[in-house]
């Protein structure tokens, strides 16, 4: 019950221990970056594709395209679900959000962690209604030529 | 501070001291103590609905690193060091351990740089006063 374990350093291992720290540290900072990279990546474009089409997307009210899309996008939409996973990925914390849009293009660049992660996507602007609309126009109200 | 960061800061500064006191004299420290400490720790966290699994993965991970060191450096290091590195994690917080455990390495290599000028080689360093030292800095001036 009361038994004893060792409690030292040698000499040597106080010089080579803060080197294996300083190692496994830098290996478990790097996962966490690639990680949050990968998946603001992902986030970034899937929510830019998102805005792109949604004609409304008001808080509890869900995503509506119609087939008149506005000129500009509701960037709410995006920056209301990004503030709620700057509280999840640690890089993204006092991150920075810029959207624009563009040629027809959504652009959204993240930022965080003192600019040490930066992320830039950008998608087409596409309205599915008009381009099922333009199909069935071309092939006489048929959606297969 | 929060209270309940005060509370696991002191209980934190509390078992350091006890086992400083034990290791300057054996360089061995108690696992009856380590093992309670860390017990009532995890009670302290639960209790207070802090005891999160991914907060709690941060709280261990200097100590579980320093433990797996002494695995692999055949006890260049202390089991001692690493559990009790494990314990002080869980009552204060992964960053503050860290930090404390880097303060107090670079403490204990000063001493032993002392030691190796003085010509005493091979010679065993109770880790223990180091931390304590480290963690009144990090308490007192960080």
């Amino acid at each position: 019950m009361y038994k004893k374990v060792n409690g030292y350093f040698t000499v040597e291992a106080v010089y080579l221990i803060p080197i294996v720290l300083l190692l496994y540290v830098l290996v478990i900072v790097s996962g966490f970056y690639l990680y949050d990279r990968c998946v603001i990546s992902q986030d970034g474009y899937l929510l830019a594709f998102r805005a792109g089409h949604f004609s409304d997307s008001a808080e509890n009210y869900g995503e509506i395209i119609y087939a008149d899309m506005p000129e500009e996008i509701d960037e709410s939409y995006i920056r209301d679900r990004f503030s709620d996973r700057s509280k999840v990925y640690p890089y993204l914390r006092e991150g920075e959000l810029k959207i624009k849009v563009q040629n027809e293009e959504v652009m959204v660049t993240v930022s965080g962690f003192r600019r040490l992660l930066s992320v830039n996507k950008s998608v087409l602007r596409q309205n599915p209604i008009k381009i099922i609309r333009d199909v069935r126009r071309k092939n006489h109200g048929s959606e297969i030529p | 501070m929060e209270i309940h960061e005060k509370i696991g800061f002191g209980a934190a500064l509390i078992l350091t001291a006890l086992l400083a006191g034990q290791d300057i004299r054996e360089k061995r420290v108690s696992l009856f103590v380590i093992v309670l400490s860390g017990s009532i720790a995890l009670l302290y966290l639960a209790a207070g609905e802090r005891l999160e699994l991914v907060s709690l993965c941060f709280r261990i991970l200097p100590g579980a690193l320093l433990l797996f060191t002494a695995l692999l450096s055949e006890e260049k290091i202390g089991y001692g060091d690493g559990a009790a590195v494990l314990v002080l994690g869980l009552w204060t917080s992964g960053i503050f351990c860290l930090s404390t455990v880097s303060i107090g390495l670079l403490l204990a290599g000063a001493y032993g740089t002392l030691l190796l000028l003085s010509g005493k080689k091979n010679r065993r360093i109770p880790f223990m006063p180091f931390l304590l030292t480290a963690m009144e800095v990090m308490l007192i001036y960080v």
